[in-house]
C-alpha cells in the first residue's frame, strides 16, 4: 500500500510536468513575446534583442520550459504583465479564497449529495426518485451563470437579503453573507452531479448477485443496504468526486467572475481577457496541481477501501 | 401485487426484468414519455432555428435602433429590445443559429476526434493504449474551461480556434467511453472469428467494432452536445467566445445583466432560451437510455 | 427433525402459476418434498424451472407474480405472509445455494463474518455464530477451516466458495434448501465433490432439497424424485429411476435419448458408417509451448508445455481437460490467435495461417455480431477467403443449406436466432474459409442437451460429406465419447494420454484419466 502511494506520488509529479508542458507549449504560439510587450513601441531590433537576453528568452524550448517549470515547483512563477507585481504571492492569496469556497461547496454537496443520491437509488422508479431525477436534470442544465443571475435577481434586487456582489478585502470570512449565493450557486450544480451519480451507484449495486444472497439470508431492507450496499458504492462516489473538483474549479472562474468574488478563478479570467500570459499560465498550473491531488487522494482511498485491492 | 407479504413492503424485492426496448424493434418515439416528447419537439424547434434563424427573424440582430431603446415586450417587439435598442427576439434567433451551429459543429469535431482515438486505443491496446489515456489522462487535469481560456488567449477567438478549444477539452473523456466500449467488444469470439477468417485490424475496427460501439457513442454525442451549449455560453458571458458583431447567447446575458432590475427580458430571454436547449436535448437522452441515467 | 418417519410433505406446491407481465411463465405446476428427499426440477432454457425456484424464495421480479395456486411450507401457506416473517422464513427455515458463487457473495466482507451474518439475523449471538461457523467450514469439508474464516472471496476458488455458500444455507438448519444450478462452470471432479457433499447433508441433517438443473443426467443421479419441465408446463414426474429408464411423455424421451452417455460405448450413439482413419496427417503439432508473462515480479505460466499431437485426414480428434489445463490456449494457437512462444504448427494441403483453419467459438451468444445479419457475416467470410463476388450469395445460400438453416435466416440477425441456430451460423462462417481443418472450442457446453445431439450429428455429416478433420476441444466427457475417434487428454499443458476414443474409455492408462472418467461416471452417469 506504502509502495503504491509512493508512486502514486510519482506519477502526480509526472502528470504535472506534462501539465506544465501542454501549457507552455500552448502559451509559446503568442505572436508576440515578452519582451516586445515590455518595450511596447519603444521596440527596435536591438534593444529587443537585449531584452530577450535579459530575459532568457533566446534559449532553446526546453531550457525555457524547464527554468519556467523550476521556478514554479519553488514558487516563483514570475511577474504578472498587466498588474506589475509578482505573481507569486498574488495567485496564493487568491487560491486561499478560493479554497474556502470550494471547501464549503464539497462539504455540503458531497455528504448531502450521497445520501440523496442513494435514497434515490434504492426507491428506484418512486415518486422521491423521480422528483430527484427531475431537479438534479433542470440543475444542471442551467449553466452556473444563469443560477447566479437567478439567485441574484431574487435574494439581492427583490428582496434585498444578500449582498449582489462578494468584493472582499480581508478574510472570507469576515462577512459571511457574501460567500452565500457563490457558494450556494456553485453547489447547485455539483450537488446535482453528485446525487445523478450516486443514485446510478446504488441502482447498478442493488442489482448484483450478493446483495441478493444478502435479502435471501432473511435480512432487512436497510440491513442489506447499510452492511452490502453502502460500503460498495462509496468507491465510485470517491472518485467522482475527484472528477467534480475538476469541474468545480472550471465553474468558479465564471462563478467568482460573476460575483466580483477574488479568487483565482476571477484571476484566471481577468488574466486571460487581457491576455496576461504568464499570470494565466500560472493560475491554469497551480488550479491544475489542486485538480491532480484531489484525484490522487481520491484513488488512494478507493484503493485503501477494497480489501482486493489493497494486498496486491 | 407480490406474491408474498400482506402489508406493502415492496422493497427487498428482485429487480424488475428488464423489457423489450427500442433497440429490439420498438420505434424510439413511442418509447418516449409525454415530458420526453415535449423535449424532442422542443430540440426540434432548435434545429429548427438553426436552419431558419436568419430568415424568419422580424428585424436585424445588429441595427442599433435609438429610438427603441428598453422596451418591454410587445406585439411588435416580442422580447422586447434592448439597451441598444436591437430587438431582442431576432438576436435570440440569430444568435440561437450561431450558437447552435458552433456547438454542433463542436460536437461533430470532437466526436471524430475521440470515437477514433478511443476505438483504436481500445482496440490495438499496448503502448499505443497507454501512450493515448496518458495523454487524456494529462488534459483531464485541467479544468475543461480553463484549457479553453488559455488557447483562446493565445490564439483570439475566432470560430476556428474555439472549434479546437473545445475539441480539445472533450476529446480525451469521448475518448475514454469510445475506448471502454471497444474493449468490450474486443475480446468477444466474433471480433476473433474475423481474425482467424483472416481480416486486418483497420477493417476489424470499422467493420466490426464501430457499429456495436454506436448506440454508446450517439448518446454521448448528445451530451457533448449539451455540454458544448453550456461551455460556449459560459466563454460567451466571459467575454471570450463569439465576438460581436455576431449575436451569442452568452455574451448577451452579460451585456443585459446591468440592467436586471430595469429591464429583465434583455437578461431572461437568452438565459431561458440557452437552459430550455440543454434541459431538452438532456431529458431526451435521459429518456433514450431508458432512465438508467 | 427425522427423515423417514413423517408422512407430511415440508414443501408443498398446488398448481402454481407465475406470470411475467402478461405473459405465463409457468402453468400450474404441482409438487411435494419430504424432509430428507431430492426432487429435482430439469428443464432445458425457458422451461420456467428458475422461475420456479425463484418463487420459493419468493424473489421474483418486481413485474412477476404467482397468479393462482397454492404454496405451503409445513402447511403455513407462503403466499399471505407478512414482511417480517417472510424475513424470519428466509434463511431460517428454507435457505438457497446459488448459480456463480464468485458473484453471490459481497467481494469486500470475509466469508466467514457472511456466513456468520446469517445466523446473527436470525438472533443468534455473535460469539456462538463464529463458533457455528468454525464447526460448519470443516462440516463442509474447506481445507482449512480456520484460516478460510479470515478469507476473502477472491482468495478462495469456486468449488470452495461454494462449499461456504452451502454452509451458508444450513447455518441455521432449515427444512428446504433450494439449488440452483450449484455445479454449473465447476470442474467435474469438484462437482463430483460437492454433490457428495449435499447427499451427505442431506443424511445427516434430514434436510430436504430441491435440485434445480438442466443438467438431466446430473439430476438424476442424485435426486429421489424428478420433475420435468417444459415451457412452464410440467411434462413428467416420478421416482428418478424410474423417469429416466422408461420416460412416458415424448419430451422426456427426447431429454434421455439425446443425453451423451459417458458410460456406453460411441455414447449411445449408432457408430456404422464412420471412416477408417487411416494414418494421413493434415495437421502436425510439435513441442508447442506457450508461456504468458513473466513480468518482474510474476513467475509467470506456462499454459503449454511440449506439447504434440497428429490430426489425421477425416479424424475427430478430442482434446479433453479441466479448466485451465490449457485445451483452450491450444485451440487459439491453432486458429492463429495466440502466438506460441516455441514449437510449430504444420497444416498440410495450404500453408498454416489465418484462412486456412476454421474456428468454432463456444459462446453462441456473443460468436456473431449482433448488428450484422446472418448472410453478411457468411458472406464476408466468403470475400476474405477469395471467393470472386458473382459466386458469393450462392455459396453462402448453399452453406445455409449444408447446416440444415433456412435460407431465408440469411437476412435475420442474429437476436432473433435460437442458441443451437447460431451455432450452426457459426459452423457455416467456419466452413465458408475452405479450411484444411476446423477447430471447435466447447462448441455445444452452452447449449441444451437436445440441441447438442442435433450440433453433434451435423458435425458427423459434415465430416462424411466433406472429410474435413475436426479438433473437438471439451471438458464434458459423454459429448466426447459419442463424437470422437481419438483422444487426448491434457493436464496443466501436458498432454498425459492419446488413445483411440473407446480404447480410453474402458482402458485409461493415466491415473488422472481414470480419475476423471471415475468423477464424471459419479455425476453423469444415467445407468
Amino acid at each position: 500500500m506504502v509502495r503504491y502511494a509512493a508512486q502514486r506520488v510519482g506519477l502526480l509529479l509526472l502528470t504535472l510536468a506534462l501539465v506544465a508542458l501542454v501549457i507552455f507549449t500552448i502559451t509559446s504560439f503568442l505572436p508576440t513575446d515578452a519582451a516586445e510587450t515590455k518595450l511596447g513601441i519603444l521596440a527596435t531590433p536591438e534593444s529587443l534583442e537585449f531584452v530577450r537576453q535579459q530575459l532568457g528568452l533566446d534559449q532553446p524550448v526546453l531550457v525555457r520550459f524547464w527554468s519556467w517549470f523550476g521556478g514554479a515547483l519553488r514558487g516563483d512563477f514570475g511577474t504578472s504583465l498587466v498588474f506589475q507585481t509578482e505573481i507569486g504571492p498574488l495567485v496564493m492569496a487568491r487560491l486561499a479564497n478560493s479554497a474556502v469556497l470550494a471547501g464549503l461547496v464539497l462539504l455540503i454537496s458531497v455528504p448531502l449529495g450521497i445520501v440523496l443520491g442513494m435514497w434515490a437509488g434504492s426507491r428506484e422508479g418512486g415518486a422521491i426518485d423521480r422528483i430527484i431525477s427531475w431537479v438534479t436534470l433542470t440543475a444542471f442544465s442551467f449553466p452556473e451563470f444563469v443560477w447566479a443571475i437567478l439567485l441574484i435577481f431574487v435574494f439581492a434586487n427583490i428582496l434585498g437579503v444578500l449582498p449582489a456582489a462578494s468584493i472582499i478585502t480581508g478574510s472570507p470570512f469576515d462577512d459571511p453573507a457574501k460567500l452565500v449565493m457563490p457558494v450556494a450557486t456553485a453547489t447547485i450544480v455539483v450537488l446535482a452531479l453528485t446525487i445523478r451519480m450516486m443514485r446510478q451507484g446504488t441502482v447498478q449495486t442493488l442489482e448484483l448477485d450478493y446483495v441478493r444472497t444478502a435479502r435471501l439470508k432473511g435480512l432487512s431492507e436497510w440491513k442489506v443496504f447499510r452492511k452490502h450496499v453502502m460500503g460498495n458504492a462509496i468507491a465510485p462516489a470517491v472518485t467522482a468526486t475527484g472528477t467534480n473538483v475538476a469541474y468545480l474549479l472550471g465553474s468558479l472562474a465564471v462563478v467568482e467572475t460573476i460575483f466580483s468574488f477574488p479568487g483565482i478563478g476571477s484571476l484566471t479570467v481577468q488574466a486571460a481577457n487581457n491576455r496576461d500570459v504568464p499570470l494565466l499560465a500560472a493560475a491554469v498550473l497551480l488550479t491544475s496541481a489542486i485538480v491532480t491531488t484531489a484525484n490522487l487522494v481520491a484513488d488512494l482511498i478507493v484503493v485503501g477501501l477494497n480489501p482486493r485491492l489493497r494486498k496486491s | 401485487m407480490t406474491a408474498m407479504a400482506r402489508d406493502n413492503d415492496t422493497s427487498g424485492r428482485a429487480p424488475r426484468a428488464p423489457r423489450a426496448r427500442w433497440a429490439a424493434g420498438r420505434s424510439w418515439w413511442a418509447d418516449l414519455s409525454w415530458t420526453g416528447r415535449v423535449a424532442a419537439v422542443v430540440v426540434l424547434a432548435a434545429g429548427l432555428i438553426v436552419v431558419f434563424g436568419a430568415a424568419i427573424a422580424p428585424y436585424s440582430a445588429t441595427d442599433l435602433n435609438p429610438e427603441a431603446l428598453l422596451v418591454a415586450p410587445s406585439a411588435d417587439h416580442l422580447l422586447g429590445t434592448d439597451n441598444y435598442g436591437r430587438d431582442v427576439f431576432s438576436r435570440i434567433l440569430v444568435g440561437g443559429r450561431a450558437t447552435l451551429l458552433l456547438a454542433l459543429l463542436c460536437t461533430i469535431s470532437s466526436m471524430i476526434v475521440g470515437a477514433i482515438v478511443g476505438i483504436t486505443s481500445g482496440y490495438i491496446g499496448g503502448t499505443y493504449d497507454m501512450l493515448v489515456m496518458r495523454i487524456a489522462d494529462v488534459l483531464q487535469s485541467i479544468p475543461s474551461l480553463l484549457i479553453a481560456l488559455l488557447v483562446l488567449a493565445v490564439f483570439g477567438s475566432s470560430i476556428p480556434i474555439l472549434v479546437l478549444a473545445i475539441t480539445l477539452v472533450f476529446f480525451p473523456p469521448i475518448a475514454r467511453i469510445a475506448r471502454t466500449a471497444a474493449l468490450q467488444v474486443a475480446k468477444l469470439p466474433f471480433t476473433e472469428a474475423a481474425k482467424v477468417r483472416g481480416e486486418g485490424t483497420l477493417s476489424i475496427v470499422f467493420r466490426e467494432v464501430l457499429p456495436n460501439a454506436a448506440p454508446t457513442l450517439l448518446t454521448e454525442a448528445g451530451l457533448r452536445f449539451s455540454h458544448s451549449l453550456l461551455t460556449l455560453a459560459a466563454l460567451g458571458f466571459l467575454g471570450l467566445g463569439v465576438q460581436p458583431p455576431t449575436p451569442d447567447w452568452g455574451l448577451m446575458v452579460n451585456e443585459g445583466r446591468a440592467y436586471m432590475s430595469a429591464a429583465p427580458w434583455v437578461v431572461l430571454a437568452p438565459a431561458a432560451a440557452i437552459a430550455l436547449v440543454v434541459l431538452a436535448v438532456n431529458v431526451v437522452i435521459d429518456e433514450s437510455k431508458g432512465g438508467r441515467a | 427433525m427425522s427423515a423417514a418417519t413423517t408422512a407430511e410433505p415440508i414443501l408443498e406446491a398446488s398448481g402454481v402459476s407465475i406470470c411475467y407481465d402478461d405473459k405465463r411463465a409457468v402453468d400450474q405446476v404441482s409438487f411435494e418434498i419430504h424432509p430428507g428427499e431430492c426432487l429435482g426440477i430439469v428443464g432445458e432454457s425457458g422451461s420456467g424451472k428458475s422461475t420456479v425456484s425463484l418463487s420459493l424464495m419468493d424473489y421474483l421480479p418486481s413485474n412477476a407474480r404467482i397468479v393462482e395456486g397454492e404454496l405451503r411450507l409445513r402447511g403455513r401457506d407462503l403466499r399471505s405472509v407478512t414482511a417480517h416473517e417472510r424475513r424470519e422464513i428466509l434463511g431460517r427455515e428454507i435457505a438457497m445455494v446459488y448459480q456463480s458463487p464468485m458473484t453471490a457473495l459481497n467481494p469486500r466482507m470475509k466469508v466467514g463474518d457472511q456466513v456468520a451474518e446469517c445466523m446473527t439475523v436470525h438472533g443468534v449471538s455473535e460469539k456462538e455464530a463464529r463458533a457455528r461457523v468454525l464447526e460448519l467450514f470443516a462440516q463442509v469439508r474447506l481445507p482449512d477451516p480456520k484460516a478460510a474464516l479470515a478469507r476473502y472471496p477472491h482468495e478462495l476458488s469456486g468449488g470452495q466458495l461454494q462449499r461456504v455458500v452451502i454452509a451458508m444455507a444450513i447455518s441455521m438448519r432449515p427444512s428446504v434448501i433450494v439449488m440452483d444450478e450449484p455445479t454449473t462452470g465447476l470442474d467435474v471432479r469438484t462437482e463430483a465433490a460437492v454433490l457428495d457433499l449435499v447427499t451427505e447433508l442431506r443424511t445427516t441433517l434430514g434436510v430436504a432439497v430441491i435440485l434445480v438443473s438442466h443438467d438431466l443426467a446430473l439430476i438424476g443421479k442424485h435426486a429421489d424424485r424428478l420433475l420435468v419441465m417444459q415451457r412452464g408446463e410440467c411434462v413428467e414426474s416420478g421416482p428418478a429411476t424410474k423417469v429416466l429408464t422408461s420416460p412416458e411423455h415424448p419430451y422426456t424421451n427426447r431429454l434421455v435419448s439425446a443425453l451423451p452417455k459417458v458410460d456406453v460405448p460411441h455414447g449411445g450413439r449408432d457408430a456404422e458408417g464412420r471412416p477408417e482413419i487411416a494414418e494421413e496427417p493434415t495437421m502436425q503439432v510439435f513441442e508447442l509451448s506457450v508461456r504468458f508473462g513473466g513480468r518482474r515480479r510474476h513467475a509467470g505460466h506456462t499454459a503449454l508445455d511440449h506439447v504434440s499431437l497428429i490430426l489425421n485426414d477425416q479424424e475427430i480428434l478430442g482434446v479433453v481437460g479441466e479448466s485451465g489445463s490449457g485445451k483452450t490456449t491450444l485451440s487459439r494457437v491453432l486458429c492463429g490467435l495466440q502466438d506460441p512462444t516455441s514449437g510449430t504448427v504444420d497444416v498440410f494441403r495450404g500453408a498454416r495461417g489465418r484462412g486456412k483453419v476454421g474456428m468454432v467459438f463456444q459462446d453462441p451468444t456473443s460468436t456473431l455480431n449482433p448488428v450484422r445479419t446472418i448472410g453478411w457475416t457468411i458472406m464476408r467470410t466468403l470475400k476474405v477467403a477469395g471467393v470472386p463476388a458473382a459466386a458469393r450469395r450462392e455459396r453462402m445460400l448453399e452453406l445455409l443449406d449444408s447446416v440444415r438453416l433456412p435460407r431465408e435466416y440469411a437476412e435475420r440477425k442474429p437476436r432473433r436466432l435460437s442458441g443451437g441456430e447460431r451455432q450452426r451460423v457459426s459452423i457455416a462462417r467456419a466452413l465458408a474459409q475452405d479450411p484444411a481443418v476446423m477447430i471447435l472450442d466447447e462448441p455445444t457446453s452452452a447449449l441444451d442437451v437436445s440441441v447438442q445431439a442435433d450440433v453433434v450429428d451435423l458435425l458427423l455429416k459434415i465430416r462424411a460429406e466433406r472429410g474435413i478433420p475436426m479438433l473437438f476441444v471439451t471438458h464434458d466427457l459423454g459429448v466426447i465419447r459419442s463424437i470422437a475417434d481419438r483422444i487426448v487428454v491434457v493436464r496443466d499443458g501436458q498432454i498425459v494420454e492419446d488413445a483411440p476414443s473407446e480404447e480410453l474409455f474402458t482402458h485409461p492408462k493415466d491415473p488422472y484419466v481414470q480419475e476423471l472418467l471415475a468423477a464424471s461416471m459419479a455425476v453423469h452417469a444415467v445407468s
